[in-house]
């Protein structure tokens, strides 16, 4: 190595690689080279050169293009697929300045050419240049780096969080119903589809006493783990023991009313939208209210679909809120259908809502066939509209169909009249 | 000062920045290294190794053009050329006059060195 013997230097602590056959050629540039103040090495042919790059990455390598073995340019070629060394700066020197010569230097991976016989102003002015885009790309390699620490570091954070909402996401499906028959004479199905960012969706359909069925849609605003924890601390108040230890009854509409003074908007302005019903099993009297809510639907074979919600605020907007209770008679072949917002509220490419409408539609095209694969064609075509693979919110849909006739059916006159406070659709 | 006929060692000079030290170093450096060049050349030649002929001839070329000894540098260049046009009839033909040019610039930088010691 030539030691640097003047501190007129413009990057001082620039480390050059001189690689050259030629000792006196090679000696003579280094030699200059030390006097402005770089630290100055030395090899005597490409392959020795190429791995003192590995040894000392220096700031700068200056390579004589006609060398036996390993030539300039074919060293160059080494260098740029070299991840360690693909960003170095190299002037080439040659005696070449044809510009087609030049043309496959550059082409090669060298940065510069230095003619064999420059001044040494001249290889001042290209050592300069190449050592400040040098300290240019080292400030740039040094970004990404911290980019890349940085990535990983946030990637480690996100696998965390989905390991959470994963966690959460199994939780929140644990405190949903078994598939198949609730009740005698009660069929029952349902998807649930939370969305990647785990919401605030939940339902219960339950024995509440011997002869009752609760059933419940709940809606916790946000997404994510506060959402669904919030949820599942609504379907702690709805379980039916804790009903009746709180509220005193099943009545769907002193449940809403207690919930509601329960569960007031939190402080960031979350709050619940609830649909709830009790089924009388004995009957088959549905007693239900909505909270905000876009409830349910009753689907009877022959007529017009009904569906069993109310304007009302959602719960905990106002501490003495009531909620008004609607009362209907479920009908052998009747079926129920709850339902997330967000089974319905889904946007195509072009801002257009699927809507309740095209639901109901699809509800009363489809009242023949089976409750599952009703379902899950309400979910095709919904996801279809909005070209989407995963729902933006939580999409749950459950389908619950009374089967055959009982005792209550026959010459009760209430067994045949509809739904007096239902939103009746058009 | 007139350019000498072997090399020029004013412009050597300027082109070390008046460096003489530096001139003293490559000019032994120079001494030392190119009999074995020479040798080599002379080797390459004789096993009629075009390419080892080439590239010995473009490293001597580089040398003696650290010295501007033009006579020496031209006749080097010829050789290489001649060498990687596969002539390497002509190219042995030219190496005694080769030799001699770079005898000639030995015992020129010798004197330079000489002189430079009794400076």
């Amino acid at each position: 190595m030539s030691h640097p013997s003047s501190a007129a230097s413009c990057e001082p602590s620039a480390t050059i690689l001189v690689i050259d056959d030629e000792p006196v050629a090679r000696h003579s540039l280094a030699r200059r080279l030390a006097k402005l103040g770089y630290a100055v090495h030395e090899a005597p042919d490409g392959a020795r050169g190429l791995q003192r790059m590995r040894d000392l990455r220096p700031d700068l390598v200056i390579v004589d293009w006609m060398m036996p073995e390993m030539d300039g340019p074919t060293l160059c070629e080494a260098v740029r697929v070299d991840p360690l060394l693909a960003t170095s700066q190299i002037i080439m020197m040659t005696a070449h300045d044809q510009p087609d010569q030049i043309a496959e230097g550059l082409a090669r991976g060298a940065d510069d050419f230095l003619s064999k016989a420059a001044s040494i102003q001249e290889i001042v002015a290209r050592v300069r240049a190449a050592l400040r885009t040098h300290a240019l790309v080292r400030q740039l390699e040094n970004t990404r780096d911290r980019l890349d620490r940085s990535r990983q570091e946030l990637l480690a954070k996100q696998q965390i969080l989905d390991e959470d909402l994963a966690s959460s996401a199994q939780f929140v499906e644990s405190l949903l119903p078994e598939q198949g028959s609730p009740a005698p004479g009660l069929r029952m199905a349902y998807r649930y589809l939370p969305s990647l960012a785990l919401g605030g969706d939940l339902f219960g359909v339950s024995r509440w006493g011997t002869d009752r069925l609760g059933l419940y849609m709940l809606d916790a605003s946000g997404h994510g783990v506060s959402a669904a924890l919030r949820a599942a601390a609504m379907a702690t108040f709805l379980h039916p023991e804790q009903v009746i230890r709180v509220v005193g009854s099943y009545d769907p509409a002193a449940i809403a009313a207690e919930a509601n003074r329960r569960f007031p908007m939190t402080s960031e302005g979350h709050y619940f939208t609830l649909w709830i019903a009790t089924l009388e099993l004995k009957t088959w009297t549905l007693s239900w209210v909505s909270a905000g809510h876009p409830g349910a639907i009753l689907c009877r074979p022959g007529h017009a679909s009904i569906w069993l919600t109310q304007p009302a605020m959602p719960l905990g907007f106002m501490p003495d809120a009531a909620f008004a209770p609607g009362v209907c008679r479920v009908r052998p072949h009747d079926r129920i259908y709850m339902m997330s917002d967000g089974l319905y509220e889904t946007m195509s490419g072009s801002g257009e809502l699927w809507g309740r409408e095209r639901l109901q539609h699809l509800l009363e095209q489809t009242a023949a066939a089976p409750l599952d694969m009703v379902i899950d064609r309400c979910l095709k075509e919904s996801r279809a509209w909005q070209q989407a693979k995963h729902f933006d919110d939580d999409a749950a849909l459950v389908g619950l169909e009374r089967s055959e006739a009982t005792d209550a059916d026959s010459g009760s006159p209430q067994a045949t009249f509809g739904m007096p406070r239902g939103e009746r659709s058009s | 000062m007139a350019a000498d006929p072997v090399f020029d060692l004013e412009e050597t000079l300027t082109r070390l920045d008046g460096d003489r030290e530096l001139f003293g170093e490559l000019a032994a450096l120079f001494l030392k290294e190119y009999r074995k060049d020479v040798e080599t050349l002379r080797a390459a030649l004789h096993r009629a190794e075009r390419g080892s002929a080439a590239s010995v001839a473009h490293r001597l070329k580089g040398s003696v053009m650290q010295f501007c000894a033009f006579m020496a540098v031209d006749i080097v260049r010829r050789t290489e050329e001649l060498c990687r046009q596969g002539d390497l009839t002509s190219a042995s033909a030219l190496r005694p006059a080769l030799e001699t040019r770079l005898d000639e610039l030995e015992k020129a930088l010798r004197e330079a060195l000489e002189a430079g010691r009794n400076c």
